[in-house]
């Protein structure tokens, strides 16, 4: 059962120099209990995607769908919109400031919201509960602490008061955005796994948004890469890791330093992020790609099923290249898994035998489109030397 | 890198170097109310070609030291030599001379760059600084450096803004090689970037040290980095040293608690490995500078904590079993086998743990 | 909040894969551009360039309707009962209750105005410029001085010290622009302190003097060209409150010499005749709100075009640690 159904999502902002198109048609779902990563560097577009469901981006021009729970959350009134917003959907921000407001102590407003949405509740139940709240994602003397303003927080208890009046209500969905960006990272560590802990007790869907893939990695089940305001790949978590399809996912994942083979030149992407006001034609991350064909400058790939065929257990995964003892994935756990690339479907995974195969797919598909005059065209400016 | 460099061509020495920052209050007559005591007693030696690693988290004193020792701030109380002479008693025509030795790259690609200014002339500022050359001549060198950097040198006349984040951070680069330096101190150098740009920017750095023999020192809070760039690392806590040692010694048996802590929480970008790591959860967060702990100043949230560690403070020396420059200041060192996951400390500390069970994958 | 990400992706606007476009769009071409765009700011520009034409044409106003500025006709100008004339073929817009020419006197009088109005902002703009520079560079000392001595000023009864100077001192253009110029130039200063005050945190500061500038330097180098945007806009904003400062002089009688026809001085001595010769007062009150809000007008359209949604994104730029 899909708790949160986003389809063909569109996020435009008109700007004085020109529309921003931060959101290009893109669709995504949570199931309860699980949880929904989503990666991407600057302008990918993932964090506006989530703040225009829950209706942050005034000014926007937005198309799509979004259901939650039976509603469309896109077609809702503001001030249905508000009852949805904190109670049924939770929201944890990478700066507590922009949910706690400085001036009112940190046990009130947790007090205030549990009131507004359920008027019936008495302020000293309430206050029990904002005390209870705080207990449990681990601040010390919460019955002291309820009455300290946030600004007598360090940033990670800050952190953890956001997160327990994001919790207060028992909200089925939670969305954090970069919950753990501006934080030290011991602090990281600590919030994490508060999260864990708190997402396996009330059985929340989590929508994880992060530019670490190390975050992913420790906590979702199904990862969403976006990049130039699109789906680049969908995939369960150890098959993004392990068998990724998507250069871009490719080079993500072999840029990070964190890689076992320390000291060696790292493997970065060339070239720029794009501009969102000014696309690359086709695929848009066609001009960083280092197996760009003919057609990536032309067409636009759609979202396609990679890996198809689903194999028996102890065999390996039809069309499985050669080269590499991968760590084995359970297709039928893991879900689907989806890229929006034109090399061949099959060419997943991260070892030389794949790259050389992808190498070689491209160059045969370009040697069949004919002339390939003209390839540095676009080469992008300032790349790796 | 550059390993082979003599152990003892000390290029940078700081001793016992204090940098505290006074708290004022008050309208007209300003008195101090308190102190940050950002740098605590720092002694360290940066060699002549190596790549020196600062670690920490927020509050540990790791800019602020990277700031005294290019001369940006007057230390408090201590001694920082540059090539033997004490850099603290420099004039003011000595400090200019000294400044074309010292460079330094800043973390933030946007606030680093004056975007009033066009980009040959912030990468030209340096030589119109120290008159060393103008007009055409500067040009030239300007467009070589964009050059050198990987940035197209036609791009001279435009302004940081029509440039991304990634090729800002070259710029800086650019306008820090300019007087052909000795010594560039990185400050976060890549933290403000992409994931897919810090690859770009980390190698050109690499690249360039080894073209032009730089000496780095460099600072960051993102371990993997670090680890990545240098040949030795030092820990920093609260303004002081923690730990200091080769950069493999220190990854495989780091002997302070902190370290440790530190190592285990640093991101795994795989899946596997990350639900195989040993993380230690420490409790509760970086306390203030302001009033830092006594003793140790890592007690209260260690997991190996005692009596003495609250009383006393470890000094930086040599741990029983460990290499002549592998130091470490803790009273009771990581020992191999130690399981700090597990390990509970002997006197009470505030936990931070959350009062739910443990969510197990 | 909401365009947190899409900041990110105005920074490469413009950077073409190609990199055809070599020439750096400098942020004033760019605020230029924005402005062209505005409509409104547009309409009060040319309503303001009309205006500088109108008050530069004076002498050939006179020249067509054949009188001076300062001469009375009585003859012509009042009827029987000694009542001004209204709006006739000789007296375009009527004539005054001596007798003078209301059209010529205004048209003389729009050069007073715009003179003392823009004289005196750029006066107070160069002196709040440089106090403000050097009292948030440099601080200390300096900096408290300088600041009290700004809040000295903007505490004063402007209008009464004024009427004191210019009954001490005689009232003419020149000391009203000084005096307009005093009062108005801590406004600016105390706001380029401001910027001066978050400027000085800025890395690009620190790393200028990492590369040995000296303060001199970093103020003209560094922290000038930025200070350019809201100096500017201020100024603009500055203008309107000077012509409308000098009216109300001139209206008190403290302003430049009641010799000299100013809108001022004219709407003093039109305040006893509105009932029976409106444009006596209509014409110079209606030139002055004109004047007044194309001024204010445009100054907003300035502080859009250079500080417009997008660009402050960007300077937000820092996204983690």
């Amino acid at each position: 059962m899909k708790l949160l159904e986003v389809r063909d999502l569109r996020v435009a902002f008109p700007t004085a120099d020109g529309v921003v198109r931060a959101v290009r048609g893109v669709s995504f779902s949570v199931e309860a209990g699980r949880t929904l990563g989503i990666v991407g560097e600057s302008g990918s577009g993932k964090s506006v995607s989530t703040q225009t469901l829950m209706g942050l981006t005034p000014g926007a021009q937005v198309s799509g769908e979004a259901w939650f729970d039976g509603q469309d959350l896109l077609a809702m009134p503001e001030r249905q919109m508000r009852r949805v917003r904190g109670a049924q959907i939770g929201m944890i921000f990478q700066d507590p400031l922009s949910s706690l407001h400085p001036h009112y102590k940190v046990g009130w407003q947790i007090v205030e919201m549990i009131r507004e949405h359920e008027p019936d509740t008495g302020k000293a139940a309430a206050r029990k509960r904002a005390v209870e709240m705080l207990g449990l994602v681990g601040i010390p003397q919460p019955d002291r602490r309820v009455d300290d303003y946030p600004h007598q927080f360090s940033g990670g208890m800050r952190q953890r008061a956001m997160i327990a009046m994001a919790l207060a209500l028992h909200p089925k969905l939670i969305i954090a955005d970069e919950p753990t960006t501006a934080l030290d990272a011991t602090v990281q560590m600590q919030i994490l796994d508060l999260m864990r802990r708190l997402q396996r007790e009330f059985d929340t869907a989590l929508i994880m948004i992060t530019h670490d893939l190390g975050v992913i990695a420790d906590m979702a089940d199904d990862v969403l890469v976006m990049y130039g305001g699109r789906e680049a790949e969908v995939a369960g978590r150890r098959t993004l890791y392990y068998r990724p399809h998507h250069p871009y996912t490719v080079g993500l994942l072999e840029s990070v330093p964190s890689a076992p083979g320390v000291g060696g030149r790292l493997k970065p992407i060339p070239g720029q992020p794009p501009s969102l006001i000014n696309l690359p034609s086709g695929c848009v991350f066609h001009p960083r790609c280092e197996y760009v064909m003919e057609r990536c400058r032309v067409d636009e790939p759609p979202l396609r099923e990679v890996v198809a065929t689903e194999p028996a257990p102890g065999e390996e995964p039809a069309g499985a290249l050669p080269g590499g003892d991968l760590p084995r994935v359970d297709l039928r756990r893991d879900g689907t898994h989806r890229s929006a690339c034109w090399l061949p479907h099959t060419a997943v995974g991260l070892d030389a035998g794949v790259a050389a195969a992808r190498r070689a797919a491209s160059e045969a598909a370009d040697a069949g489109a004919g002339a390939a005059e003209d390839a540095d065209g676009a080469e992008p400016e300032g790349g790796e030397r | 890198m550059t390993a082979e460099a003599a152990q003892d061509d000390v290029l940078v020495s700081v001793e016992g170097v204090v940098k505290y920052f006074p708290i004022k209050q008050g309208i007209v007559f300003k008195k101090e109310v308190a102190r940050v005591h950002a740098v605590d007693g720092v002694d360290l030696k940066v060699r002549r070609g190596e790549t020196l690693g600062i670690v920490g988290e927020s509050g540990c004193g790791k800019s602020t030291l990277a700031r005294c020792v290019t001369g940006l701030y007057p230390v408090t109380a201590g001694r920082i030599t540059y090539d033997g002479e004490d850099i603290t008693g420099f004039s003011r025509s000595r400090m200019k001379a000294f400044r074309r030795d010292v460079q330094m790259i800043f973390q933030d690609p946007y606030g680093s760059l004056n975007p009033r200014r066009r980009v040959g002339s912030i990468i030209g500022d340096p030589f119109a600084i120290h008159n060393i050359a103008d007009g055409a001549d500067r040009k030239k060198r300007v467009q070589e450096l964009m050059e050198l950097v990987g940035l197209n040198p036609e791009h001279y006349n435009r302004f940081p803004a029509e440039f991304s984040g990634g090729q800002r951070q070259r710029i800086g680069v650019a306008r820090a090689l300019a007087l052909k330096p000795k010594l560039i101190v990185c400050d976060e150098p890549v933290s403000a970037l992409d994931v897919s740009i810090q690859a770009q920017v980390i190698n050109l750095l690499k690249d360039l040290q080894d073209e032009l023999g730089l000496t780095y020192v460099f600072i960051a809070h993102d371990l993997s980095v670090v680890r990545h760039v240098s040949d030795r690392i030092a820990v920093m806590y609260l303004g002081k040293v923690a730990e200091l040692a080769d950069a493999p010694a220190l990854y495989e048996q780091p002997r302070h608690p902190y370290s440790a802590a530190l190592l285990s929480a640093a991101s795994i970008a795989d899946p596997d490995e990350a639900e195989r790591a040993e993380r230690i959860i420490l409790i509760g967060d970086v306390p203030s500078p302001i009033d830092p702990p006594s003793g140790c100043r890592f007690h209260p949230r260690c997991p190996k904590a005692q009596e003495r560690c609250v009383a006393e403070e470890p000094a930086l020396v040599v741990r029983d079993g460990d290499a002549a420059d592998h130091l470490t200041a803790c009273h009771f060192p990581v020992e191999p086998g130690d399981d700090l996951t597990r390990a509970h400390a002997g006197i009470s500390q505030e936990s931070t743990a959350p009062a739910l069970p443990e969510a197990t994958t | 909040m909401s365009l947190t990400e899409a900041q990110a992706e105005v920074v490469p606007a413009g950077v073409e894969p190609s990199g055809r476009q070599i020439q750096g769009r400098s942020p004033w071409r760019l605020a230029f551009a924005r402005l062209r765009r505005d409509r409104l700011a547009m309409v009060s520009l040319t309503v303001i360039v009309l205006m500088v034409l109108f008050a530069l044409s004076a002498p050939l106003w006179a020249h067509w309707t054949g009188h001076s500025f300062h001469k009375t006709y009585p003859k012509t100008g009042l009827d029987e009962s000694g009542q001004p004339a209204g709006p006739n073929g000789e007296f375009w817009l009527g004539a005054d209750s001596i007798g003078r020419d209301v059209l010529v006197r205004a048209v003389y009088g729009a050069r007073v105005s715009l003179m003392v109005g823009l004289a005196a902002t750029a006066l107070a703009t160069v002196f709040g410029v440089v106090t403000g520079v050097l009292s948030g560079f440099l601080g200390g000392w300096v900096d408290t001085v300088l600041a009290r001595f700004m809040d000295i000023v903007l505490s004063f009864p402007y209008v009464l010290i004024a009427i004191v100077i210019a009954t001490t001192f005689g009232a003419s253009v020149p000391m009203t622009i000084i005096v307009i110029a005093f009062f108005s130039f801590a406004a600016m200063a105390r706001v380029v302190r401001g910027q001066v005050l978050s400027l000085r945190e800025k890395e690009f500061i620190e790393a200028a003097r990492s590369l040995g500038a000296g303060s001199l330097r970093i103020m003209a180098v560094d922290v000038l060209p930025n200070l350019v945007a809201p100096v500017t806009v201020l100024a603009s904003l500055l203008v309107p409150q000077a012509i409308v400062f000098e009216s109300t002089l001139s209206f008190l009688g403290a302003g430049v010499d009641p010799s000299t026809p100013s809108w001022g001085s004219m709407l003093s001595e039109a305040q006893d005749y509105y009932r029976t010769a409106w444009w006596f007062l209509f014409v110079p009150a209606g030139l002055l709100l004109v004047t007044t809000f194309a001024f204010n007008i445009l100054g907003d359209g300035v502080r859009d075009a250079f500080d417009p949604r997008t660009e402050r994104l960007i300077h937000k730029g820092r996204r983690h640690k």
